[in-house]
């Protein structure tokens, strides 16, 4: 449902600091897939991610969303928006009504939704993400920094879009706020259905909850494969600025000492259900 | 004098709420020492008071009750606020908010000019502070064009160029890839190891945090642990409690004596981890093959 075909972008072509920040990148992305997207800083995750609700367009190549091109000019950007919910880093800052139900409220009732029914959605939007319902009438100003961005996510959730695609969103969290919002995650991706697009720097998060793994570098799609085969290769990943959960740098040292285990093991309970019969047996 | 260069006694902050009119109580009577040449890490989850410390530590704040003192000078003393500064770096989070000048050399020669350092002096400070983060190649550079990781490493050299005796840097990984972090954790090693600065590191990365010589948890504004990253990391379940957590190698190793090894529980990184696994896979293939002899 996500098509990108031989998709460049050039930054201020013909001038002096021009950038190619997208270099020929095709890929396909089904209905329903947890995608994580992993890249170093200038890598053109950023660039991509914004074109896939418009806000970039491709200097070449298409990008295609269920069907339709969006460089067509008879499909609207403005419904392709609503389709596409983009959270972007440090959403908490785009933050702006006096309360956190208004604040929510204003994606729907610009879709043109009648006031109760952008209502009902921003409330169900505040329950998917964990938002308790004595917190709707506080200023969003008065939330906790956790809170104030699970209150941005259900901002975008209450359009009820069908791909969101999420920006760091567990920059600058602590452990317990970066599981809430993770775990908040994975509930909208199975019980909505929602295409996620997560993008992040950090491995261990991408590990644990993507289908597939986004791997970019320079502009061009990498890797695209399972999390055991993008963590299997390690070596590559470091060469390209990025790295693997500790807990694969373990295992792979175990291997290279002759030790016969799988490659690309990346979470610590697989590793565990691995070490166990070895070391008992 | 100790070789104390920070030490905060008793210190309690509170804020008045300016809607409710209810006093909050964010540090709630820290006593800690921070030592000459030493690399501290101060580990909290958001909320927990650990940026409002170190906010004490060059009298950006000042104790509600309680005493900092910062090589023997008071920080309440208003008339000493500029000797505290100048021995007391501090690095932020947002690297972007750090750059002042349209030029990386001039922005490191901003605050040694606002100590009204001649000329001569500045230009050495400015090229010894790039060279020891290792920007002198970039530095005729605009900030703008430099990755996250470069930004903060000219912040850092901004600082070093005020010949501070502490580097306090608060959260300044939080907004950068795994690449950019590196950058700065070798840039802080380096500062510590080889030219004896004194760090102090907020973070809440456990994988940061572990590097440090001493490790203290900050929890609802007081000292919840403290020790060295060997004594605090293999306490899983209090770690947890205070919404921390640890790195996976000593997670791994916490589970399998869960399930009764008795490997050593103070492992915190990736190559220590695998030694001792690979040990005890070792010991045990020759026991069974000694039993597969018998």
């Amino acid at each position: 449902m996500i098509k990108l075909e031989n998709v460049s972008y050039t930054y201020m072509q013909g001038g002096s600091f021009e950038k190619k920040a997208l270099d020929n990148v095709s890929l396909e992305i089904k209905s329903g897939e947890f995608i994580g997207i992993i890249g170093h800083t200038g890598s053109g995750k950023s660039t991509m991610i914004q074109m896939l609700n418009g806000l970039i367009k491709p200097s070449l190549g298409r990008v295609i969303i269920d069907g339709d091109d969006l460089s067509d000019k008879k499909v609207k950007l403005r419904d392709v928006r609503f389709k596409v919910g983009l959270v972007m880093q440090y959403p908490e800052y785009q933050l702006f009504e006096e309360t956190v139900l208004k604040d929510i409220c204003f994606g729907p009732l610009n879709m043109g939704l009648p006031q109760s029914e952008a209502e009902d959605r921003a409330k169900f939007a505040a329950n998917m993400v964990g938002l308790s319902e004595s917190l709707l009438d506080k200023s969003p100003f008065d939330l906790s920094g956790g809170q104030k961005r699970r209150a941005a996510i259900a901002g975008v959730l209450a359009m009820e879009p069908k791909i969101l695609i999420l920006d760091e969103p567990t920059a600058g969290l602590d452990p317990a706020g970066r599981d809430e919002i993770l775990t908040k995650i994975r509930d909208m991706h199975k019980r909505l259905n929602l295409t996620v697009l997560l993008v992040s720097h950090s491995m261990e998060d991408v590990a644990r909850l993507a289908d597939r793994i986004l791997v970019m570098n320079s502009g061009a799609v990498e890797m695209f494969d399972m999390p055991s085969k993008v963590f299997g290769k390690g070596r590559r990943l470091e060469e390209i600025g990025l790295t693997v959960p500790q807990i694969t740098k373990v295992m792979d040292r175990l291997r290279s000492a002759g030790i016969q285990i799988e490659d690309g093991i990346y979470t610590t309970g697989d590793a565990y259900r691995i070490l166990l019969p070895l070391l008992t047996k | 004098m100790t070789d104390n260069i920070i030490s905060i006694q008793d210190l309690i902050f509170e804020y008045k709420d300016e809607d409710t009119g209810e006093i909050n109580r964010v540090l709630n009577g820290i006593n800690l020492d921070v030592h000459k040449g030493e690399f501290l890490a101060v580990l909290g989850h958001n909320g927990s008071g650990k940026s409002t410390l170190a906010k004490h530590m060059n009298a950006i704040l000042t104790p509600t009750s309680g005493k900092v003192f910062v090589h023997g000078i008071n920080t309440s003393d208003a008339a000493q606020l500029f000797e505290i500064r100048r021995r007391v770096g501090m690095v932020f989070q947002n690297p972007d908010n750090q750059m002042v000048a349209t030029i990386v050399e001039e922005d490191v020669a901003f605050a040694p000019e606002n100590l009204g350092i001649d000329r001569d002096e500045i230009r050495k400070r400015v090229d010894s502070a790039l060279e020891i983060v290792g920007m002198t190649a970039f530095k005729r550079h605009a900030p703008h064009m430099l990755s996250g990781g470069q930004k903060q490493r000219v912040a850092i050299a901004g600082v070093l160029a005020m010949k501070p005796e502490v580097l306090v840097m608060d959260e300044p990984t939080a907004m950068l890839d795994p690449s950019g972090r590196a950058e700065i954790m070798n840039t802080v090693k380096k500062l510590n190891r080889e030219e004896g600065m004194t760090v102090v590191l907020i973070t809440h990365y456990m994988d940061e945090a572990v590097q440090a010589d001493r490790t203290v948890v900050v929890d609802n504004g007081s000292i919840a642990m403290q020790g060295t990253p060997k004594e605090i990391f293999p306490q899983v379940d209090k770690l947890k409690e205070l919404g921390l957590d640890t790195p996976q190698s000593t997670y791994l190793i916490y589970m399998l004596n869960k399930h009764g090894f008795d490997f050593d529980p103070a492992v915190l990184d990736d190559e220590n981890c695998a030694r001792i696994l690979l040990e005890r896979l070792k010991q045990h293939n020759t026991d069974l093959e000694g039993v597969a002899h018998d």
